[in-house]
């Protein structure tokens, strides 16, 4: 992953047929790795021993602080969303907004926290 | 897309300033407006401004009528040598106020009021934003709320200490009592850099003209 900041264009509403969204402005994101996590299923034989084991891919998670990057864009809200890269082996993801907060401004800067979850259906 | 803001020669100047700012607060220099000396802002002289509704901390709006005596009292608040507990009739502290007012009344008006707001501006550069709305209702002033908050966390500071620290040096430790906060919860804080504005407005050019010389200099990685 390349040093510096990450500067994504959030989308919002999108139709179920090409899903083009409307663009909403241009962010500024401070978070970490996504969150990738995975659910474990245990198998265990008649005297409860382990035998197997099998693992399926959790809902991947993200969240961290947007900053709106000027006047001109507009406070994010629940469902909207953004298609970046976080990891070159899983390639463009494309991240919905599941939880946000209301903007808090300090000077000329604006920022919300923010929970993405990944949709699984689509990358673009 | 990834920007290397630290590329752009007008972003990284910003930046050399406000760590310059933060260095400098606590190395007990005396700072300057227009070239006069006065005291860094306290939170003790930040309740007096608001005490009198200073214009310049948006207690009211700046009229040409009182605007001399707004900027005097301003600079009185920070003046080096002002004892808040003299009499009104202590004679040197009468002689001293007059010999600085003198000098303050020297300066051109909108010398004055640029110094005091650039001065105010580093004074806040640190402070914690907000939402600017809600109910408005207020059980306690702001600065009992920093004072009371700074205490918790150092145990060496007394309210009546506090109020006396620079807003530079308070605002700063204040956002590294939040950012312990809020590891312990393991989360990460939502803070502000004076930095910021410029930083978004650079993004939203970037995005906006992919060709302009910003975005030659410091974009990274395109998706």
């Amino acid at each position: 992953m390349p040093r510096g900041s990450r500067s994504v264009e959030f989308f919002r509403g999108a139709n179920d047929t090409d899903y083009v969204g409307t663009s909403i402005g241009t962010y500024l994101l401070e978070t970490d790795s996504p969150s990738r996590p995975s659910t474990l299923t245990d198998r265990r034989g008649t005297k409860n021993e382990a035998t197997d084991w099998a693992g399926s891919k959790d809902f991947d998670t993200l969240s961290g602080t947007a900053q709106l990057a000027d006047d001109t864009a507009n406070p994010l809200e629940r469902f909207d969303w953004f298609v970046d890269t976080f990891d070159d082996g899983e390639g463009p993801e494309r991240w919905v907004i599941t939880e946000v907060s209301q903007p808090e401004g300090q000077a000329d800067a604006r920022k919300q926290t923010f929970t993405c979850r990944k949709d699984n259906s689509r990358t673009t | 897309m990834f920007i290397d803001f630290d590329a752009i020669p007008q972003f990284r100047a910003a930046v050399e300033r406000v760590n310059l700012v933060r260095d400098v607060a606590f190395s007990g220099l005396p700072e300057t407006i227009a070239g006069i000396e006065v005291l860094p802002l306290t939170f003790r002289h930040w309740q007096w401004l608001n005490t009198i509704a200073s214009p310049f901390l948006g207690g009211r709006e700046l009229e040409a009528r009182t605007l001399a005596g707004d900027i005097a009292a301003f600079f009185w608040t920070i003046a080096p040598k002002r004892n808040p507990g003299a009499l009104s009739t202590d004679a040197r502290q009468l002689a001293y106020k007059k010999q600085f007012l003198l000098t303050i009344g020297r300066l051109k008006l909108d010398t004055a009021i640029n110094g005091v707001r650039e001065y105010l501006s580093e004074a806040f550069m640190d402070a914690p934003g907000g939402r600017g709305q809600g109910d408005h209702t207020s059980y306690f002033s702001m600065g009992a709320a920093v004072v009371h908050r700074l205490c918790s966390a150092y145990g060496g500071l007394t309210p009546f200490t506090a109020l006396d620290l620079p807003l530079k040096q308070g605002f700063q430790l204040l956002k590294l009592i939040e950012r312990e906060e809020m590891a312990k919860l393991g989360k990460k804080p939502m803070q502000f850099n004076p930095t910021d504005g410029l930083k978004g407005r650079l993004a939203a050019k970037i995005h906006r003209f992919p060709d302009c010389s910003e975005a030659k200099i410091a974009v990274i990685q395109r998706n």
